[in-house]
């Protein structure tokens, strides 16, 4: 058991999960603040659809615990439930509805239901209402997923892997549709993706995980602005990993890592430790911090 | 209560209208075809050799129907529950705003409902027997058919239950209750055999659909053994 505070939407407390004898994660800890936009980058299989299944109460962890709106992800109140949109893998829905049926169904179940929201973002899709969603391409079967998380107007989204299965353009959409949604800054979002430049564009927070562990929980900006690719030449055989030098690679006739430490100072630290020569030091996209911190296979 | 019935059930009618349809189709060709061979067995035999068929050799003019409930039952619980299971789209069901024992309550009172419809249906054609039979003649054809009806009723749960199980080995296991019930429940006996076995029919079936409520609280939870 443990405190809430009324401005953390999620709070995961030292969660520990195993399928089977394989662990997930061991002692993962978060706080996701309202109005954020908190975004979960991993390779597959780091547990991220994991996470989303606990926060949803679609799976117990094998120990530690969620909260989510400040209650027990699992005895969470009805109420709640209608507090959280909630966005599966592959845009799901239920294919044998159409676009009519669908918004029919949900639309009794939320009081504060906005029909026109969701009509004016399919009406953006060359789709009639009577067309079954499972004719529908994934990219239009994305926007009627995300219409129905708008009029549904919750305080929290949390979006699994939003950008699968998206060409280019839907992907721009929805991104453009969703930013636009959560611009009042009332809303939280949890979200997870593979495209990593997708999220760059939204996400204020980032955590990044890796096999068992989170590897770091810092806003984007903070990540873009200090952490850093260092290359260099040197005579050195061998460059060694450690917390300041990340992911040590050598790439035809350099070396290159990467650090959050102050540029300057590794620059003299290489220098002195490895003779390094034509350093060079270059500023990161999130998929290029991803991978410095994760490694590539 | 009032939205959540009523928004399970127009979702569950989308996805099962051609199922529903088919049954009365089925049910009433299969009466029809019953009507017409009793009326011709009357016409050759005359209704005295048929009612001492009936009362003394067991013979079932309905016998035709025997195996419909369970059949429609298996059907109706494989279209309703199958399509919830494909990417495990019954997290989006679970997710609605009620609690997830009164959204399952809904989706099983659907299937409960269109079984009994077409039971009904069934059971009014079947009213043609009055038309030949006495009343004591036609109470021993009720009691031949009502283990059938609540083998179909049965029938669905168990499925569902089955469909639900988020663990293979635990959905193997269903099969051999499921036949288990259904071989007891269909078998040719006298038919006032079952009279007093009421009380285990009714053990049978409220077990049979609290079975549905701790696989969707299994799957629910992720449990995977």
């Amino acid at each position: 058991m443990f405190t809430t505070n009324d401005d953390l939407v999620i709070d995961c407390r030292n969660i520990t999960h195993y399928y089977g004898n394989r662990l997930i994660f061991r002692d993962l800890s978060f706080q996701v603040e309202k109005g954020k936009i908190l975004g979960l980058l991993g390779k597959n299989g780091t547990g991220k659809t994991t996470i989303i299944n606990i926060l949803n109460g679609f799976l117990r962890p094998t120990r530690g615990g969620a909260y989510v709106l400040g209650e027990n992800v699992n005895q969470m109140r009805p109420t709640t439930k209608g507090r959280i949109g909630l966005l599966l893998e592959q845009h799901i829905q239920h294919p044998y509805m159409n676009v009519y049926q669908i918004e029919r169904f949900y639309s009794k179940f939320y009081p504060n239901w906005n029909a026109q929201a969701y009509y004016n973002l399919i009406s953006k899709l060359k789709i009639t209402s009577r067309q079954p969603i499972s004719t529908m391409s994934c990219g239009q079967r994305s926007q009627v997923a995300l219409g129905l998380i708008f009029a549904q107007d919750p305080e929290l989204l949390i979006l699994d892997d939003f950008s699968m299965g998206l060409d280019p353009g839907y992907r721009r959409l929805f991104i453009e549709n969703l930013k636009e949604f959560v611009s009042d800054g009332t809303r939280t979002v949890f979200l997870t993706s593979h495209i990593i430049q997708d999220m760059e564009m939204l996400i204020d927070d980032c955590i990044v995980f890796d096999y068992g562990r989170t590897i770091l929980h810092k806003p984007t900006s903070e990540i873009l602005d200090t952490f850093h690719r260092f290359k260099f030449k040197t005579q050195a055989k061998m460059v060694r990993s450690t917390p300041k030098f990340l992911n040590p690679e050598h790439i035809g006739d350099h070396w290159e890592f990467y650090s959050f430490e102050d540029p300057a100072k590794i620059s003299l630290i290489i220098q002195d430790e490895y003779d390094a020569t034509d350093i060079v030091v270059e500023n990161l996209s999130l998929e290029d911090a991803f991978i410095g911190l994760t490694g590539k296979y | 209560m009032k939205i959540l019935i009523q928004s399970i059930f127009y979702r569950e009618w989308l996805k099962t209208r051609f199922v529903f349809v088919i049954s009365l189709v089925v049910v009433l060709s299969i009466m029809l075809y019953i009507m017409l061979d009793f009326a011709q067995s009357v016409r050759i035999s005359g209704v005295t050799n048929i009612v001492r068929d009936i009362i003394i050799n067991n013979t079932q003019p309905l016998i035709t129907f025997k195996y419909i409930p369970t059949l429609l039952g298996l059907t109706l619980a494989i279209c309703q529950f199958t399509p919830e299971m494909v990417d495990r789209r019954f997290r989006l069901t679970l997710h609605l705003p009620y609690k997830e024992h009164y959204v399952m309550a809904a989706l099983l009172a659907y299937g409960v409902i269109v079984l009994t419809v077409v039971y009904i249906v069934g059971m009014l054609c079947a009213l043609f027997l009055a038309k030949y039979l006495p009343m004591v003649v036609l109470n021993h054809i009720v009691f031949a058919i009502y283990p059938w009806l609540i083998c179909g009723y049965i029938t669905y749960a168990i499925v569902v239950a089955l469909i639900i199980e988020p663990s293979w080995w635990r959905k193997i296991s269903f099969v051999p209750l499921l036949l288990t019930f259904d071989f007891v429940m269909l078998l040719d006996c006298q038919p006032w055999a079952f009279v007093n076995s009421n009380i285990l029919f009714v053990f049978a079936v409220i077990v049979a659909f609290l079975t549905p409520f701790y696989n969707m609280i299994r799957f629910k939870n992720g449990e995977s053994r």
